[in-house]
């Protein structure tokens, strides 16, 4: 930050608190007039910053004002695609009505091959005229907003991809979150595949979201899919966005490379330990814990990078009596066997190299020293990030998709512990 | 001095006069001079719309649409000689600089020159080669969806709108976001490809005939039959339906078809509106105004497409064809501070994001090399100077190569490499603060050029580069020999320009006529070239004037075509 972006009023010569995007305006190109870019880069850039860092201001005194009227609404306008689409719900058809009051009455009486039967009419009416879609996403959400994992079970993929490529992104998000949760990782498969085969790829602020939401899920199950979702997101985010989201799926891509060669079932498991959702806190469960330790101790030596990682998040007194416990192999000893007496030293000296390792902290060798293993929420705005207009509506719609998660996590199997 | 539009398929030349922008008119009275070159059997260079007449007939004889070509080492066979796209441009600015001296009548050496917002750096430093070749000193490369809205905003300076300029020309596509007010006319994002345009439309069409008629023409009649589906396309802008006349067979053709037939390339221009109004941070409701520009913008696909897309009915009363040589001679106004222009700001952006090779850091103590690391984000206003820091991999190691690329991947190996710049003496000492890290500044100007600073934090040693240098560029000894080589091409004597356009005009109809028709301008076209060869005055205004009255029913659909689009 520098002295025009940390001051942009005094620059402009306004007044912070009643100035409006007019006078903003007005008082810039009074300035530039005076200091062209082509006769006097330096000057300009100074003030073209102060110009930027005050509009980004104004935005967000906007957006407080925004947010709260917003959050009222009912979540019944899009807003996720860039085309407003007509802002009143088209009227609906009889049948479809019909088929929507059946749905609600089968689910409320458990009568599953109803409920099937009713979804599927839907499903076919909205098939077959995609301006029903964004009802047809509501509904379902609103319906079943109980009973998440019967939605779940009852969607297909194909109702996800519709619903994806007419630029509705809650249920498809929701569903997303079901499947990470619930560790279906085929169904997360085929949607990336669906994702990746898009010819040109689906670049609606929602799904670029949501694609870097699904590379972030995929990186310990599939990592070079996961690689290839990033690789295909990259070009598809405004550079805010790109430097808000990347460093965190780099960090995931970069923590499931590690754990790659472990098999399946324990990828998940140190998943789900690694990187939890958000604003969950981690019940270590010891039993489980030493299950999954000792496997990984059979299988890596003690230069295995991960190691760093789980003492990173492991409490310390549970990391360490883990390692007392199993204690990583050597690394593939030259002639004699060693002894446990002998593997215990060695193991310490180990443990001093990994720490001061440490000093290099950041997975990236250039300047930027995020850590490593948060939340795989992507960060909060609220800092004093500037962001657009954009974006703000995109995380007022992501706050109200959040709500569909949080009921979601009552599903997860780590919930049931 | 002047504005130059040099364009895929046509250029144009353009001053400000008595305080407004007008386009200059040519000898044959034309404003669009199209962008093609040719040698004559006696090794006349012809260019222009000679040249593009001549390319009808004998399409190996020359070369047009070398426009998509620049920047690249690809080079062309003709004459007996081998042609670089940088020295076919330069034969066209020699061109706009001839015609701005004979309408202004005197000498004129600096030019603002137009290019696709969405060219990189090699494709504009080659544009800049051709102006000096051409003997032009370029006063500013201007973007040419700016271009556009500099014209519109010198128009109606008052207005404090948001435009979005949709530039589909011959060869390139931009997309430009702009906001004007109070006199200042700023960039907020471009976006572009710099292959696809109207010409691709020709080939999108000639592709679906020889799929749904089974009709390919035989090559040599590839030239005519492409003439023949760009005046179909132009029809198409008028009518829903007509025919082409393939072989003997009149093949009907409608709107749909066309859509149909060049849905892919549609399909190919929305993601790049999206990305445009994405990285401007605004939505489709914010546009004030949608402002088309470059010939291929006229197809009523892309108006509707336009209005489906941003909900929004574009503006058609700027002339597309015009509005971009208009703004060049706007900007050159303001380059000299004229007070036509009064206070007139322009601020643009760079399209492409510029950083950096790093290697990542994976798992301690193993690095990935390859990946791109953004150190000026596309669409940042200009001029501009950012930095970042790097560090070293190990202790040891004393050199770091700092290799520059542009792009928007995330591995560097797909994007473009610009070049590189070393810096050593980094190897840790005792006692340093901050040993093996490097400071890399970029910092790029309006004219587009890109110098890279890289200080040694530790000891405060620097390197820097200008990349002038751009791969693909041209040395000063190799520029000197392009003159060298350029100089002594015999151009046809300017008075008979006209006469040799006549002349290319009739041979193109020849090879078109059959019969009694076509015996009958050959004994046309005899005469003619009889009292050329003569050099009498008298015999070539007269025989000239019956070869155009022969001529004349058979160009009129065709002129009434062109004049109709244009007007639009």
């Amino acid at each position: 930050m520098n002295e025009s972006e940390a001051f942009p009023w005094s620059v402009l010569g306004l007044d912070p608190t009643s100035a409006t995007e007019r006078d903003v305006k007005k008082a810039y190109a009074v300035l530039v007039k005076q200091n062209r870019p082509d006769r006097d880069p330096e000057a300009f850039q100074h003030i073209h910053r102060a110009y930027e860092s005050a509009l980004v201001q104004l935005q967000h005194a906007q957006r407080e004002i925004e947010i709260a009227p917003a959050t009222v609404d009912a979540p019944d306008h899009p807003a996720g695609g860039w085309v407003q689409g007509p802002s009143a719900s088209p009227a609906l058809p009889g049948e479809w009505l019909a088929a929507e009051s059946a749905m609600r009455q089968a689910l409320m009486q458990a009568d599953s091959v109803r409920l099937q039967q009713e979804m599927g009419r839907l499903r076919e009416m909205a098939n077959a005229n995609p301006s029903l879609v964004p009802a047809w996403e509501q509904r379902l959400l609103q319906t079943f907003e109980k009973d998440f994992a019967r939605l779940a079970q009852s969607i297909r993929d194909e109702d996800v991809h519709l619903m994806i490529r007419e630029r509705r992104e809650h249920l498809p998000e929701a569903i997303l979150g079901f499947w990470h949760a619930t560790g279906c990782r085929m169904q997360m498969d085929a949607l990336a595949d669906f994702l990746l085969g898009q010819k040109p790829p689906l670049d609606f602020p929602a799904t670029v979201l949501l694609q870097a939401r699904l590379s972030l899920y995929l990186a310990f199950a599939n990592l070079s899919k996961a690689e290839q979702l990033t690789n295909a997101v990259f070009p598809l985010m405004p550079p805010q966005m790109r430097d808000w989201i990347l460093p965190r799926l780099e960090n995931r891509l970069a923590v499931a490379k590690i754990f790659r060669t472990l098999p399946e079932e324990s990828r998940r498991y140190w998943e789900q330990t690694l990187c939890p959702n958000e604003d969950e806190t981690i019940v270590w469960n010891e039993p489980e814990l030493r299950t999954h330790f000792r496997e990984l101790t059979m299988r890596c030596p003690a230069d295995w990078p991960g190691y760093q990682i789980l003492s990173e998040v492991i409490p310390k007194p549970l990391f360490n009596r883990m390692t007392m416990q199993f204690g990583p192999r050597p690394p593939k000893a030259p002639a004699a066997s060693p002894t446990k007496e002998a593997a215990f030293p060695k193991f310490f000296i180990h443990v001093l190299i990994i720490l001061a390792l440490f000093a290099f902290r950041n997975i990236h060798s250039c300047s930027d020293s995020n850590g490593r293993y948060r939340s795989d929420r992507f960060p909060n705005p609220d800092d004093s990030r500037p962001m657009t207009q954009r974006e703000i509506q995109d995380l007022i719609d992501k706050n109200k998709a959040r709500k569909f998660n949080e009921d979601l996590l009552k599903f997860s199997p780590r919930e049931k512990q | 001095m002047i504005g130059i539009d040099l364009g895929t398929t046509n250029s144009l030349v353009a001053i400000m006069r008595d305080g407004i922008p007008v386009v200059l008119e040519n000898e044959l009275g034309e404003t669009l001079t199209p962008s093609a070159v040719a040698v004559a059997e006696d090794g006349t260079v012809l260019v222009g719309r000679a040249a593009k007449d001549r390319l009808v007939t004998t399409p190996q004889d020359g070369r047009a649409f070398f426009k998509r070509d620049l920047g690249t080492d690809v080079r062309y066979s003709f004459g007996k000689r081998k042609w670089s796209p940088v020295e076919c441009s330069a034969l066209i600015l020699q061109e706009m600089k001839r015609i701005a001296e004979l309408r202004l009548g005197q000498k004129v050496d600096s030019a603002v020159i137009t290019v696709p917002a969405y060219f990189h750096d090699s494709q504009r430093a080659a544009t800049a080669e051709a102006a000096r070749i051409a003997g032009l000193k370029v006063e500013r490369l201007l973007n040419e969806p700016t271009s556009a809205a500099l014209a519109y905003g010198f128009k109606k300076p008052g207005d404090e709108s948001t435009l979005l300029v949709f530039d589909l020309g011959g060869g390139t596509f931009d997309v430009t976001l702009l906001e004007v007010f109070d006199g200042v006319v700023e960039v907020k994002a471009s976006a572009g490809e710099s292959r696809l345009g109207g010409e691709d439309y020709t080939d999108a069409l000639s592709a679906w005939i020889a799929r749904e008629y089974h009709f390919v023409p035989p090559p040599a009649q590839a030239g005519k039959w492409r003439n023949q589906l760009e005046q179909v396309k132009r029809r198409l802008t008028q009518e829903e339906k007509t025919t082409v006349q393939a072989g003997e067979l009149s093949l009907p053709i409608s709107r749909e078809d066309f859509r149909a037939a060049t849905a892919d390339l549609t399909g190919r221009l929305w993601p790049v509106v999206r990305r445009c109004l994405r990285d401007a941070g605004v939505t489709a409701k914010h546009l004030s105004n949608v402002l088309l520009v470059g010939g291929a913008s006229r197809m009523p696909l892309i108006f509707e497409g336009i209005r489906d897309v941003l909900q929004k009915e574009p503006q058609a009363n700027l002339d597309p064809d015009r509005v971009v040589a208009l703004g060049a001679a706007v900007q050159q106004a303001l380059c000299e501070g004229s007070e036509d222009v009064g206070d007139l700001v322009l601020t643009d952006v760079c399209p492409h994001t510029l950083g950096v090779m790093v290697s990542k850091q994976l798992a301690p103590g193993h690095h990935d090399p390859g990946y791109f690391e953004p150190v000026i984000d596309r669409n940042t206003t200009v001029p501009v100077s950012r930095s970042k820091n790097f560090n070293t991999l190990h202790p040891q190691q004393d050199e770091i190569k700092i290799q520059v690329y542009q792009g928007e991947s995330r591995m560097v190996n797909e994007n473009l490499k610009i070049g590189e710049v070393n810096i050593k003496g980094l190897r840790h000492q005792p006692n340093q603060r901050r040993p093996g890290e490097v400071d890399v500044r970029f910092t790029y100007d309006m004219n587009g050029l890109l110098e890279v600073e890289v200080t040694n934090l530790s000891s405060g040693d620097k390197a820097n580069k200008v990349f002038q240098q751009r791969p693909g560029a041209m040395t000063e000894a190799e520029i000197s020999a392009a003159l060298a080589r350029l100089a002594p091409l015999k151009l046809h004597p300017r008075d008979s320009l006209e006469n040799r356009a006549r002349l290319e005009r009739a041979n193109r109809l020849f090879a078109e006529l059959t019969g009694p028709m076509r015996a009958e301008l050959s004994d046309f076209i005899d005469q003619f070239e009889m009292a050329l060869s003569m050099q009498d005055r008298e015999r070539i205004s007269s025989s000239g004037g019956d070869l155009d009255r022969f001529m004349a029913p058979f160009f009129r659909a065709e002129e009434e075509d062109r004049d109709s689009s244009s007007s639009l």
